[in-house]
């Protein structure tokens, strides 16, 4: 399965999350290649410090890829490995369209703030702009960096239920230093000691949705 | 048989994948990948503190700097002064 983390707003945590996802896939022995098509390179960075950690043993393979060759690349890659996670920038570039034409999930973390829920318009009409190319292309969209309470939550996840382009799915991240603390020593979430289990459960639930639950049967309904 | 039906056209051929891909903004390393290539990066591990009295430093200077610079300035200062340049 090809996922893609993207959106067209920075600072939403797509590449904590494209990591985090890619840590636990791999640590579950499946085959992974995480490519980092952000031009801020952090992806790489995080797997560079893992392989630093882990004595080369990161557990997946990382590759950096650009433009319209994220989609030429993945397509060559992807009978080699089991699944491959593609994080790309916060904006709207050559390289997250090209990845949007080959794969089978997009998946948009979106912080509860309103510059963040603003650019939910822009997204689906990016998705809608895609699809005619990918019709296999399923969009999917959570609350990330979630506030531990208030209503903004509350706000922010009516307006993703209102979008026809992605699907909202009731997985929120909240907002936990464990993350800055796991990345910091090449670690996902996970494997952070002493561990986070708010924030281990809430990761291996987004987790299990994405690898374990069949989400495109989920939104077709049934029949 | 010497009819045969007419040959459906595939949905995807009417897409231009490559025309849509290019709509999309250069990610930012593609222009200027060569300068991108120039530079090497490296993890920087700071002693417990360290970083605080960078900050400080920071905080205290007249004009305010990225901690990016200051640390890159701290090190042509050190390069500097280690290998003055050959006459």
């Amino acid at each position: 399965m090809i996922v893609v983390v993207g959106g067209i707003k920075g600072g939403s945590g797509k590449t904590t999350i494209a990591t985090n996802l890619a840590v636990i896939r791999s640590v579950e022995n499946h085959d992974l290649l995480l490519i980092d098509a952000d031009d801020q390179e952090t992806a790489t960075d995080f797997t560079i410090l893992r392989n630093e950690r882990t004595e080369g043993n990161a557990g997946y393979t990382s590759i950096q890829l650009a433009g319209p060759a994220v989609r030429a690349q993945t397509q060559r890659l992807a009978g080699k490995y089991q699944d491959i996670v593609i994080d790309t920038g916060g904006r709207d570039t050559t390289s997250q369209r090209a990845a949007l034409t080959i794969a089978d999930l997009l998946l948009v973390p979106f912080v509860p703030r309103s510059f963040d829920i603003w650019t939910l318009e822009k997204v689906g009409a990016l998705v809608g702009e895609m699809q005619p190319a990918n019709p296999r292309l399923k969009a999917y969209a959570f609350l990330n960096r979630a506030d531990s309470r208030g209503q903004d939550n509350d706000e922010a996840m009516s307006f993703l239920r209102e979008s026809s382009a992605l699907t909202f799915i009731d997985t929120p991240i909240g907002s936990r230093k464990a993350f800055a603390n796991a990345a910091a020593q090449g670690l996902g979430v996970t494997e952070l000691r002493p561990c986070d289990p708010k924030a281990m459960d809430e990761i291996q639930i987004l987790y299990r949705y994405v690898f374990d639950i069949n989400l495109e049967s989920q939104s077709r309904g049934p029949g | 048989m010497a009819i045969a039906r007419k040959p459906n056209r595939k949905a995807t051929s009417a897409v231009d994948v490559e025309a849509l891909i290019n709509r999309g903004g250069s990610p930012g390393g593609s222009g200027p990948r060569e300068v991108q290539a120039k530079t090497t990066p490296i993890l920087l591990r700071l002693p417990a503190g360290m970083g605080e009295r960078l900050d400080a430093a920071l905080k205290n200077r007249p004009v305010r700097l990225p901690r990016h610079t200051w640390i890159l300035e701290a090190i042509h200062e050190k390069l500097t002064r280690e290998s003055p340049p050959e006459e």
